[in-house]
């Protein structure tokens, strides 16, 4: 083999480009010189040793694959080439054919000296999603048939915590702990398939959670409770009493009862033949070696410890298709939607009311079998789930929060629920800010999912709505209890304030806020709302003024998840827009780059980032600061605000600082390079730069592929184009229908097919 | 007579442990003894890797500060070393450590300041993930990429095999998140490609993990050998799986497998030895369960320095903090992250908080020193087999540039020049004579008795000779 080649250099061109061609066109096979001649004619223009366009130089090209220098260039290529990022849009692009074939040339050399491609490991990771062109994904030029490979997911903490509930009275108990985790970044997808896994780290708690569940459902759990009392927890399903209880030696069908229970308990369907004689034979022995009880709680344990217990299967088991495609059978695609959908699994999860049938009796006969029967369902599950989560009603326990994995899409999308691990300092605020954004989380939880229940141009009105929910309890039934708590309860330390603010905003004609606690009320002035004087909705959501909010992005929640410790943070708020809303991509941060933003605070925050304007800076934070800057229109805690207080703020209340400098504040930004020439240009300030986001069709195709992402635990590929474009379609056919959106993803061949 | 001695003082020793570890497994790794008792003594690693930065200015001695330092490039910014075309090696004897290092002067005669190595096949930025302790490129702003190779602690812990082969403790995930409560894996350790390490966040789950399968252990033969034939029955139950599933998903089901056999390789390690573990299991305090980061941080420390002492493990690593964590504990308000782009905080220079950070991580050291010093072993103390290395993943600063990578070294390894006294720094980049943390690396390979060429990737831009085989600066 050749070990060194120089590429020829531009004159040789329309020569060389016919070596490439022809074995395009002839199919033959590919050869160093092919390869070497398609770099020549695409690549070597911007990275010969003299343009050298981002330290990238492809000249001499070297083919020792033994080199790791050798590789890396070659990673370079093949990931540049797959993800359709080279040749840039203004320069002439390969065939798909062409490029296909040196992409296999050098996944081949690859193979031989036994080198991964980076590239399928970066596309693993939701970070990277971005990185595959937009415009070849919606511009109908991809026609390769969709599938997802076959796969094990995880449980989700959610799943399993579900999986706990389902087993009665144990989580009281706390015997079982969490084994598993995602690792929540802000505004990422937290739970994709390639991440997760159940290994060593997981192992032990596991074991001794299954023990602990054993225990429960034969001989209790004994724990001591708040007083110290020896208490003893127990749950035996009546198909253990035999074997748990009984003198005599169980039957055999009294065995298989057993075994089928825990089998569907724990794995949703009953155990087959094999499986039947693997646990009675392992019984017996566990039973010799440790006695009757112990005994049967190991053999229940081993069924917790199934592989299938702890991943969810989706590999493929139903007919193999033309295209070499194997479609999810019914019971996987059951579990499928039922975890894509819930937390519960398809035996827990009704489609028609309580009286309804379970998905996997609808599963079994049938009634999933074309994509259009699947779209019934999955609207139908969408409009009727309700799910109440401990986790998500802090402040209302009796408000419902609905499609708790539509919920979770949101947070993780906008990051809001960020909010309060955003440390603010006690002394600004008074009281730990940490209390009262959770508050507001609560409030942007209910802006969305009123948004998502509406479902009627969804992604417009979660960008530009100023209908907002603020201290809502979730009914008036619940307002109603809320107040009357309030008023009547005498032993609350707080009573007479609350009495006495009462009885002032009813003198007013005005009706309280439901919320106990002058310290607790004040929260919101976040919304610009105050305390003492506000007037109550108890019709929501309500409209705030249009010129102070309008959508999630002028939300306090996500204005503070996406802040500082002591100031705003527009260039994450712009980096934010730029990958969750243009599909941009931004470069790492350059190793050479000291980025600090000058403290001198006799200045405005926009001055001051005026340090990122130098050249080395530039390049980047004009992507990303123009966005972010409009937004100056809030404080570091979302208020509203015309002016920026100036020099060192001891608190957040302007009262308290009546002598303080002010400003004008500036709120001026642009979208520039977007892709979308109707989207490019300067805007006023955040009002208008949501509003011109909400409208733009990239914006809408990019939270398409969000939603892909989330639902598919996955990144999209160029083969999922027609999906996604199916989806976005669906979406705008229904009225921008969310739900729409997400049944036509469900029942996309992405979802469907394995291969 | 050395066996029984040395199981007494160390008994002892772990009685005296402060804090919540009062007496935590007694002993379990009879190999080891034996090994002891043969005269070959243990190695052990304790790695502590702090987020945004190690700045190379803040551990100079005192007295060498006016020679060895310049101002910041820009104002506000640390001060910098001078570039240096020779090695500078000289005693810490009568020299005044800076503030920072200031709870180690007890360990003074044990403490090497390493400075001037380059890491420049690393990524830099905030993070170079893999690369810090594996010495390659991998991964970008937000994710760790591929764990290509196994990093130092993973290679140690494949070198010094234990019940635990390595122990992961953190404050946080992925380096710009924030505190977290459950097993995560943070990107900067791997056993080997593809492999990555996890690091447990929550103290006492680290608990659970560590001593529960001694405080869970089985109590009678009956029991041990039910538990042995549940893995068995666990292990081929996986492979039946994993044949009749074929090639989907083949390396999760490894994963899970793996997890398997490392519990049946544990139980066989610990057999015969769990009723005298369980004895010794220790009491959980609040401060397990506390959210206060230094609390968290301090348990981990504990735990750390209990694993190591008991002998569960020979490789410990402590993840001290990521860029998203703000050290409420210590009265500074504002997130590692903003102190990296030296913004002041309560009336403190960005420098002044990064030194009160280097310093309560200091007094955690010293506080393992002392706990493996209380610990008698061979002719001195446990802290003459171990090392203790502190660095950042992030090289020299917030965004390392990795031309210079500075190391505390702390202990002994049997090995006189490990931590010596010393203030041992290496010619700056491009000089003549300058060394990458891959000779560390290959170093403290050999110091576990493997020795190697070359450890990870070499930097190209430089003499591929130089960056082969360890330090002999620091090899006995």
């Amino acid at each position: 083999m050749m070990s060194f080649i120089s590429i020829q250099r531009r004159f040789s061109h329309v020569f060389l480009s016919i070596t490439w061609l022809s074995a395009v066109v002839l199919g033959q096979a590919v050869t160093e010189p092919v390869v070497v001649d398609f770099l020549g004619e695409y690549c070597l223009e911007c990275h010969d040793a003299e343009t050298a366009k981002a330290d990238f130089i492809l000249e001499p090209l070297h083919f020792d694959f033994t080199k790791p220098s050798v590789v890396d260039v070659w990673q370079k290529v093949l990931e540049k080439l797959e993800t359709g990022e080279m040749p840039p849009k203004k320069k002439p692009r390969p065939q798909l054919k062409a490029k296909q074939m040196v992409s296999g040339w050098i996944r081949a050399e690859f193979a031989k000296a036994n080198v991964p491609a980076l590239i399928d490991h970066k596309m693993q990771s939701p970070e990277f999603g971005n990185h595959l062109n937009h415009e070849m994904l919606f511009n109908g030029s991809q026609k390769e048939p969709a599938s997802s490979p076959p796969r094990l997911w995880r449980l989700s903490p959610f799943i399993y915590d579900h999986m706990i509930e389902g087993l009665g009275g144990l989580r009281h108990v706390r015997a079982v702990h969490q084994p598993f985790a995602l690792d929540e970044s802000k505004g990422v997808i937290s739970d994709f398939a390639s991440g997760q896994f159940a290994g060593d780290a997981t192992l032990q708690l596991l074991v001794m959670n299954c023990q602990s569940i054993a225990e429960y459902q034969t001989v209790g759990i004994s724990k001591r409770d708040h007083e110290g009392i020896m208490q003893r927890h127990r749950r035996v399903p009546d198909v253990f009493r035999p074997i748990v209880e009984w003198v005599d030696k169980p039957s055999a069908e009294q065995l298989l009862a057993a075994i089928h229970f825990e089998y569907k308990l724990i794995l949703g369907r009953e155990a087959t033949e094999p499986e039947v004689s693997q646990a009675i034979g392992y019984l017996a022995k566990a039973q010799a070696n440790a006695g009757r009880v112990r005994g049967f709680q190991s053999m229940l344990v081993s069924i917790m410890l199934k592989p299938e217990a702890v991943y969810r299967l989706e590999v493929g088991l139903g007919e193999e298709d033309k295209f070499g495609r194997r479609r999810l059978s019914d019971n996987e695609l059951a579990f499928a939607l039922a975890f894509a959908l819930t937390d519960k699994g398809p035996n827990k999860t009704r489609v028609g009311g309580n009286e309804g049938q379970t998905l996997f009796e609808i599963t079994k006969a049938g009634g999933l079998a074309s994509p259009s029967d699947i779209r019934r369902v999955v609207k139908q599950i969408l409009d009727e789930n309700d799910m109440s989560t401990a986790d998500y009603t802090m402040f209302a326990e009796n408000h419902k929060v609905r499609n708790t994995r539509v919920l979770r899409f949101f947070r993780d999308f906008f990051g809001y629920h960020h909010a309060p691990r955003v440390f603010k300092d006690e002394n600004r605020i008074s009281i730990d800010s940490g209390f009262e954004t959770k508050r507001i989380v609560h409030d942007a939880d209910q802006f969305v999912m009123h948004i998502f229940d509406e479902d009627h141009d969804v992604f417009r009105q979660l960008l530009t709505s100023n209908k907002y929910f603020v201290a809502y309890p979730g009914s008036y039934e619940k307002f109603e209890k809320d107040l009357n708590y309030i008023r009547n309860n005498l032993n609350d330390a707080n009573f007479k304030n609350n009495e006495k603010y009462i009885a002032r905003l009813e003198a007013e004609g005005k009706i309280p806020i439901p919320i106990e606690g002058t310290s607790s009320r004040t929260y919101v002035k976040f919304y610009n709302l105050f305390h003492e004087t506000w007037g109550y909705q108890t019709k929501q959501p309500f409209l705030l003024p249009k010129n102070q909010r309008a959508g999630i992005l002028t939300h306090p929640a996500w204005l503070i998840a996406w802040s500082g410790n002591f100031d705003n943070d527009p260039i994450r708020r712009g980096k934010w827009i730029l990958e969750h809303l243009l599909a941009g991509t931004i470069q790492d941060v350059p190793v050479t780059v000291n980025a600090v933003i000058p403290e001198d605070r006799g200045r405005s925050l926009r001055d001051r980032l005026k340090a990122t304007k130098s050249k080395e800076c530039w390049n980047c934070h004009r992507k990303m600061n123009p966005l972010g800057l409009p937004f100056e229109s809030f404080d570091d805690f979302g208020r509203f605000r015309k002016t920026e207080m100036l020099d060192e703020r001891l608190s957040i209340f302007p009262e308290r600082h009546r002598g303080a400098r002010t400003v004008p504040v500036q709120t001026n930004g642009e979208i520039a390079d977007s892709g979308d020439s109707s989207l490019d240009g300067p805007v006023a300030d955040a009002f208008e730069l949501v509003h011109k986001l909400a409208n733009s069709t990239r914006v809408r195709q990019s939270f398409v592929r969000h939603v892909f992402r989330f639902w598919m635990g996955r990144n999209e590929t160029f083969a999922d184009s027609p999906t996604l474009m199916a989806a976005d379609k669906a979406y705008i056919e229904n009225g921008g229908s969310m739900k729409a959106m997400i049944a036509s993803l469900l029942s996309s061949d992405s979802f469907l097919y394995r291969k | 007579m050395k066996f029984n001695k040395l199981s007494l003082n160390r008994r002892q020793a772990l009685k005296k442990l402060s804090g919540c570890i009062a007496a935590p497994l007694l002993m379990p790794f009879a190999n080891r003894l034996t090994a002891e008792a043969r005269g070959e003594l243990p190695r052990r690693f304790l790695f502590v890797v702090k987020s945004s930065g190690l700045t190379p200015a803040e551990l100079v001695p005192k007295d060498l500060i006016p020679e060895y330092i310049r101002p910041g490039e820009e104002k506000g910014w640390p001060n910098e070393l001078k570039p240096s075309d020779k090695l500078i090696d000289l005693p810490l004897a009568k020299r005044d450590l800076p503030e920072s290092l200031e709870p180690l002067i007890r360990f003074k005669d044990q403490l090497t300041i390493l400075q001037g190595l380059s890491g420049k096949m690393c990524r830099g930025g905030h993070s170079a993930w893999y690369g810090a302790l594996g010495c390659y490129h991998t991964g970008n702003e937000g994710t760790p990429g591929r764990a290509a190779f196994a990093t130092i602690d993973g290679a140690l812990a494949n070198a010094l095999p234990a019940i635990f082969p390595h122990v992961g403790l953190t404050l946080g995930g992925k380096v710009l998140s924030g505190v977290k409560d459950s097993v995560v894996y943070p990107g900067i350790s791997a056993l080997g490609p593809d492999r990555p390490l996890p690091y447990q966040a929550n103290p006492a789950m680290a608990y659970q993990d560590l001593f529960g399968v001694a405080a869970t252990g089985s109590k009678s033969r009956a029991e041990q050998s039910l538990q042995t034939l549940l893995l068995d029955h666990m292990v081929s139950d996986i492979k039946r799986f994993q044949r009749e599933l074929g090639s989907a998903d083949r390396e999760k089901l490894n994963h899970y497998l793996g997890a398997f056999e490392g519990l049946q390789d544990r139980r066989r390690k610990l057999k015969g030895l769990e009723a005298k573990i369980r004895n010794n299991v220790p009491e959980i305090s609040d401060k397990f369960s506390s959210e206060v980061e230094t609390d968290r941080l301090e348990s981990h420390f504990d735990i750390a320095a209990a694993a190591l002492i008991s002998g569960i493990t020979n490789v410990a690593a402590v993840r001290a903090d990521t860029l998203d964590v703000t050290y409420r504990g210590l009265g500074i308000s504002k997130h590692v992250h903003g102190l990296g782009h030296a913004e002041s905080v309560n009336g403190m220079s960005s420098n002044e908080a990064r030194n009160r950070i280097r310093r309560f991580h200091m007094e955690q050291i010293s506080r393992v020193a002392a706990k493996l010093t209380s610990v008698p072993e061979g002719d001195g103390t446990m802290l003459d087999h171990t090392l203790i290395v502190y660095l950042s993943d992030a090289a020299e600063k917030h965004h390392g540039s990795c031309t210079e990578w500075p190391f505390l070294l702390l202990g002994g390894l049997g090995q006189a020049k490990a931590g010596s006294g010393r203030y041992l720094q290496f010619p700056s980049y491009g000089k003549k004579g300058q060394r990458t943390i891959g000779n560390l690396y290959n170093t403290f390979m050999e110091y576990a008795g493997k020795p190697q060429d070359q450890f990870g990737r070499l930097d190209l831009n430089i003499d591929a000779e130089l960056q082969r085989g360890p330090l002999p600066e620091l090899i006995s």
